[in-house]
């Protein structure tokens, strides 16, 4: 395990500065909860009266917009595409670190299969990912526990963190395939932004797009916190295609890694 | 001149899939407007007047008035720009950096050429570079809006957005670039430059959900110009000064940095 024994205490830094990056999210943006819940109480009855079509259209839940959880779910979005952020740099970063130092005959000598090498690492990234979500959602349970004005929906809180997971897993296998794929892994911060920007930048323009086959393409929309909210469960088809994607990703990585000809230099 | 044909050469692939990326943003999000005006948009940007500016940041419409041509054009314009921030960052940062990364500095520094002329003929080429990526954005627009909205083409504003883009494309390149010429070590440069990128993105969000932060407004590039100011065919004066002098300044400061300080090779 000496690999992701090393693997792991490298990140450590960084991972520290990520959780401090979110405490600051959910800290500033859930200290205004208050404030948001006072002019939105005005606004109740106004939405009371709107056609319940148009709420649905429009992703409206009046019984949930209203509630810390729904506050929550706002900024869930921007803390999804922090995580993600960092999912993906874990994977290039740690996977790619060879291919981009130009020393892959270093580890590739030591008296270790491939295999062991990809898995030790794989793991080190997870680690890190593990330790992230565990602290987000400890501080996230925190902080809506100070300014909820209701009690939480459990239920749909589990899901919505459990979302921020699956999404970090999912980019953490984009980056480590993409590393094993690249025969030169240029900038781990440049690959990264433009992965995830790209599908971050998608997920806004579905407001004017509105085409439902973009959603399948479009992981910030797999799990939709609407829907969410209203039926307390993840859309089957949209976890589907998060298994295929981490599925085809980290065994995809594992085949071709175990058997491609890697350039000493 | 041979380092600035290089320069290109190595972007130009790059360059093709943004160039491709911009034309596929902004034709399938212009191409959506008879659907997205035919489907009442008119009722909804009505109620939206009347709510909170909390609520309305919810929908990621923060303040764009979406009831004309050029308000729906400008929610385009918004979602280029945070592609093009990407860009311009990626490009700040690596342009100089990667020879330190990819072990060519040697070769490039014992050629009869100072450093400092290096470092501008780089800061050209990226500069360059964001050119194509507006000019892309700019023509692409052009001509997709001639055959949507044919009555009203919306030149001018289009030409305030589109300068207005420039700016901020430039404002983030060149703080990324001193970063590089800066920092010794171009792994923590571009992280630095992502960190920057995020943060002044997620001050933008609390702006749009939260009153009276307009003090924040300098510390968020995506902010400077608004797009109903943009459509009010006016730039704000004092942010076009700042960005203008902080990008002089940057530049400034790296051509005093870049020529003096120790090479990681």
């Amino acid at each position: 395990m000496s690999v992701f024994r090393f693997e792991f205490k490298q990140s450590i830094r960084s991972t520290l500065s990520w959780c401090l990056g979110l405490t600051l999210i959910v800290l500033i943006f859930m200290f205004f909860y208050p404030v948001y819940a006072n002019d939105i109480e005005t606004m109740k009855p106004l939405f009371e009266k709107l056609p319940v079509i148009l709420l649905k259209s429009l992703g409206v839940n009046i019984e949930t917009l209203f509630t810390a959880l729904g506050f929550y779910t706002f900024i869930l979005l921007y803390i999804q595409l922090i995580t993600s952020i960092q999912a993906i740099m874990l994977g290039l970063g740690i996977v790619g670190k060879e291919v981009r130092l130009k020393m892959s005959d270093f580890i590739l000598t030591k008296p270790m299969t491939r295999a062991n090498i990809l898995i030790q690492k794989s793991l080190a990234v997870f680690a890190h990912i593990g330790i992230t979500w565990v602290y987000l959602t400890t501080i996230s349970y925190v902080m809506l526990q100070v300014v909820k004005t209701e009690a939480l929906n459990v239920p749909a809180f589990v899901l919505f963190v459990l979302s921020t997971l699956l999404l970090q897993i999912l980019f953490a296998g984009l980056g480590i395939v993409i590393a094993v794929l690249l025969r030169k892994l240029k900038s781990v911060v440049g690959v990264a932004m433009s992965v995830v920007f790209s599908l971050f930048v998608m997920n806004l323009m579905q407001a004017i797009l509105d085409e439902p086959w973009l959603r399948y393409l479009s992981p910030f929309q797999w799990f939709d916190k609407t829907y969410i909210f209203y039926n307390t469960a993840y859309e089957w088809p949209m976890v589907g295609m998060w298994v295929l994607v981490t599925g085809v990703s980290l065994v995809g990585a594992y085949v071709v890694f175990t058997r491609k000809d890697i350039h000493a230099v | 001149m041979n380092l600035y044909r290089q320069e290109m050469k190595s972007y130009f692939k790059t360059m093709v899939f943004w160039i491709l990326g911009i034309i596929f943003m902004v034709g399938a999000g212009i191409g959506k407007y008879e659907a997205f005006a035919a489907g009442g948009s008119q009722d909804i940007s009505v109620i939206m007047k009347s709510l909170p500016k909390a609520f309305i940041a919810i929908f990621g419409l923060a303040g764009i008035p979406i009831d004309s041509f050029g308000g729906f054009y400008g929610m385009i314009y918004a979602y280029v720009t945070i592609m093009g921030a990407v860009f311009a960052i990626m490009i700040g940062s690596g342009i100089l950096a990667k020879e330190e990364r990819d072990k060519t500095a040697e070769f490039l520094m014992v050629k009869p050429i100072t450093r400092s002329k290096i470092l501008l003929i780089k800061l050209l080429a990226a500069s360059t570079l964001v050119l194509i990526f507006v000019a892309v954005t700019w023509g692409t627009s052009a001509a997709i809006i001639i055959k949507v909205s044919p009555d009203n083409p919306i030149t001018n504003e289009l030409a305030y957005m589109m300068v207005a883009m420039f700016f901020i494309m430039m404002f983030y390149l060149t703080i990324a670039f001193f970063m590089a010429a800066f920092l010794k070590d171009a792994k923590k440069s571009s992280q630095l430059s992502l960190t920057i990128m995020l943060t002044s993105y997620m001050l933008g969000v609390l702006m749009g959900i939260v009153d009276n932060t307009d003090f924040l407004r300098i510390l968020v590039p995506f902010q400077y110009f608004r797009v109903t100011e943009l459509l009010d065919q006016t730039l704000n004066p004092f942010f076009l000064g700042f960005t203008t002098v902080v990008s002089v300044a940057a530049i400034v400061a790296s051509a005093y940095y870049y020529p003096k300080r120790d090479l990681m090779i």
